[in-house]
């Protein structure tokens, strides 16, 4: 049994972008996600969502570059937000501050309606 | 020097946005530190990373660098002779190169290197200490992160042991909470890959295997389980049964059930930030420890339930089968003209297959018998309510030949019953009239018939029934006298044991029998169970005991 990170990338339209993980985020997985969220980033995007359906594990270091991801995202004045996350993942983000300045959600559309700005 | 030169570097450094500050920092301030000398080139080194230098138009001889950095780490000022000069090695000289320490308090952050000296050495001082300020700041604010973070990771721990507390006692889901266990084990260790090997406590005794992230082996026969925690960050201290785990490192904590090592929670490969391994350490056990604490509990819970659940449904079987052994025991016993009989039973807890019957026959005859069937509860019961139906039919038909009823019986229970069944059986006919007796006894315990000071054994004419299809039985017959004692009984009466073991035995049964020739068949019931108390003094016995006394009038 393999917990390789992937990343799946979709683009709804142009303000935002849905990065898919499938698998752990740790050291390996959240540089995945990182090299996929700098590469949209860098091209203009800056509403990314982080679709966690297929995601059952995180590390500390995974929620460190995660962490790293957000502050970029902030510094280029952007949003992100995390949904689908188990309640176990949940409760992680919020002991480790992502949740502070991150919005997590339930589903997919309301997360999406949030970071196209169509809801507070 | 250009006058404007130090307040233009002044204003570099105040345009640094020093939030999130990383190695990236240098770079941005090595530029106004230049303008701040008045020259155009030169590079900085991180105090703690010297030998990852930032250059502006500097070309620095990379051979030399790795032993530079670690002269200068030791260096508290840089200024060491030749130490500057070597840094840059033939590729490009330079006329009066210096090494420029970049200090906040005692603290040296960072290393300044320059072709020459300042244009203007006091306002460059000032830069100087402007740049220091930035990384003392910067700096400050990584180490109060990276408490911050250390913090809330400390929370999230013990959070974790907390729900998984919570889930213990909210759930008996094994599989649920031996992932839960495993995951938050591998996550809190920033481990690459675990597993929970328990031994099942089932007749198999197999293991339970959960994993992650790599494949794990079991032990083949348990006996490779280590006792105590196991730090394995060399392949020659991991357990044997472990050798050929995908991981290069383990860390192994012991799984107990009732004091004894069942199986391991195991860990393998701690990650570290730039992507490589790290070794498990004293700390990394303790957290494990507690999981794997957690996780002994958890299958200690699952076990006790189960056994409860056992022992609830073993008391439902028993209740069933002194059901059924109460309707089939005979309320009482029908009035036979020349015959004063009496009969009595006494169940154990587990409920075994004894059971006694007396039918009356055309022409005043009587049939009696006592049995004990092979096995004990539901099954027992069933079998005893085979035996039951079987003599009743055949009497209510008419058959009183002995030997053909208890052929015809043994045929029923070979075809019917399960295999390994079977019974013993004292199956008789009184005739009032003669005062003749006809009976088979199919392996039962002998019964005893007392005429007189002559107290015979009727020891068995047949083996048991229900064990073999050809099986004969002979009848033998007897003609009794007024005042003759019958007593039939099951082993339950002649194995009660006391606190020893030792048996309550035929002398003793014989004994209270002879001595018993005067009390009434209910008065010498009475009298045999009463000894078999005082002898087993309340010890549990494991098998019913009957009893049925006739005399003969």
């Amino acid at each position: 049994m393999s917990e390789r990170l992937t990343v799946t990338v979709e683009r709804p339209d142009q303000i935002v972008a849905i990065l898919r993980p499938d698998g752990y985020i740790n050291a390996s997985g959240g540089e995945e996600i990182a090299k996929e969220a700098y590469a949209l980033l860098g091209g203009g995007v800056v509403n990314l969502l982080l679709d966690l359906e297929r995601t059952r594990i995180v590390n500390s270091i995974g929620i460190s570059i995660l962490i790293e991801i957000l502050e970029k995202v902030l510094d280029q004045k952007g949003k992100l937000a995390f949904c689908r996350l188990t309640p176990t993942i949940e409760k992680t983000f919020q002991i480790m501050g992502l949740a502070q300045y991150a919005r997590l959600f339930p589903a997919v559309d309301p997360a999406l309606a949030w970071l196209r700005g169509e809801t507070e | 020097m250009p006058t404007g030169d130090v307040p233009r570097a002044h204003s570099l450094l105040a345009a640094i946005q020093p939030v999130g500050g990383d190695e990236g920092l240098l770079l941005k301030i090595l530029p106004a530190l230049l303008t701040g000398a008045g020259i155009d080139r030169g590079a900085a080194l991180d105090a703690a990373h010297p030998e990852r230098p930032f250059s502006l138009g500097l070309s620095l001889a990379p051979s030399a660098l790795h032993q530079l950095a670690g002269e200068l780490a030791r260096s508290e000022t840089g200024q060491e002779p030749g130490l500057a000069s070597r840094f840059f090695g033939d590729a490009r000289p330079a006329a009066d190169p210096r090494v420029i320490p970049i200090t906040a308090g005692d603290e040296t952050l960072a290393f300044l290197v320059l072709p020459g000296p300042p244009a203007d050495p006091a306002g460059f001082a000032s830069v100087v200490a402007h740049a220091a300020s930035i990384l003392a700041w910067v700096r400050m604010a990584e180490k109060v992160r990276e408490a911050d973070f250390e913090l809330k990771y400390r929370v999230w721990e013990l959070e974790s042991l907390y729900d998984v507390g919570l889930s213990i006692a909210g759930t008996l889901d094994l599989e649920s909470l031996a992932d839960e266990i495993l995951m938050k084990s591998v996550s809190l260790l920033n481990a690459r890959s675990g597993a929970l090997i328990v031994r099942r406590r089932d007749a198999d005794g197999g293991f339970y295997l959960k994993e992650f992230g790599s494949a794990f082996p079991h032990p083949g026969d348990g006996a490779g389980i280590p006792e105590a925690v196991c730090v394995a960050n060399r392949r020659e201290d991991r357990p044997a049964f472990l050798s050929a785990a995908e991981a290069e490192k383990l860390l192994t904590v012991p799984i107990r059930s009732e004091g004894e090592a069942i199986g391991v929670l195991v860990v393998g490969d701690k990650e570290n930030r730039a992507g490589g391994i790290d070794d498990f350490d004293q700390a990394d056990a303790r957290i494990l420890s507690l999981f794997g604490n957690q996780a002994s509990i958890a299958l200690d819970n699952a076990r006790l339930h189960r056994e409860a659940l056992e022992k609830e449904r073993m008391e439902r079987e028993i209740e069933l089968a002194a059901s059924i052994q109460r309707t089939i025991l005979p309320a009482s016993l029908p009035e036979v003209a020349g015959l004063d009989i009496c009969g009595s039973n006494r169940p154990t807890r587990q409920v075994g297959g004894d059971f006694y019957d007396v039918f009356p026959l055309p022409g005043g005859r009587v049939a009696f018998t006592l049995a004990d069937v092979s096995g004990k509860g539901v099954p027992a019961a069933l079998l005893v309510s085979t035996l039951h139906a079987c003599l009743h039919v055949l009497f209510d038909v008419g058959r009183d030949d002995l030997p053909f009823v208890v052929a015809r019986v043994n045929e029923h229970l070979i075809r019917f019953a399960s295999s390994r069944k079977f019974a013993t059986l004292f199956l008789g006919i009184f005739e009032p009239s003669t005062r003749v007796m006809r009976y088979v006894n199919a392996g039962h315990n002998p019964g005893l018939l007392l005429s007189g000071d002559s107290l015979e054994e009727l020891g068995p004419t047949g083996i048991p029934v229900g064990m073999f299809p050809d099986a004969v039985h002979r009848e033998e017959v007897r003609t009794l006298s007024p005042g003759d004692l019958l007593v039939l009984y099951s082993d339950g009466i002649t194995e009660a044991q006391d606190s020893v073991e030792a048996e309550f035995g035929m002398e003793r049964l014989t004994e209270l029998v002879r001595n018993g020739r005067a009390a009434s068949p209910a008065g010498l019931t009475r009298e045999i169970f009463d000894a078999v108390d005082d002898f087993t003094r309340g010890v549990a016995q494991y098998d019913d005991q009957t009893v049925l006394v006739a005399r003969i009038g």
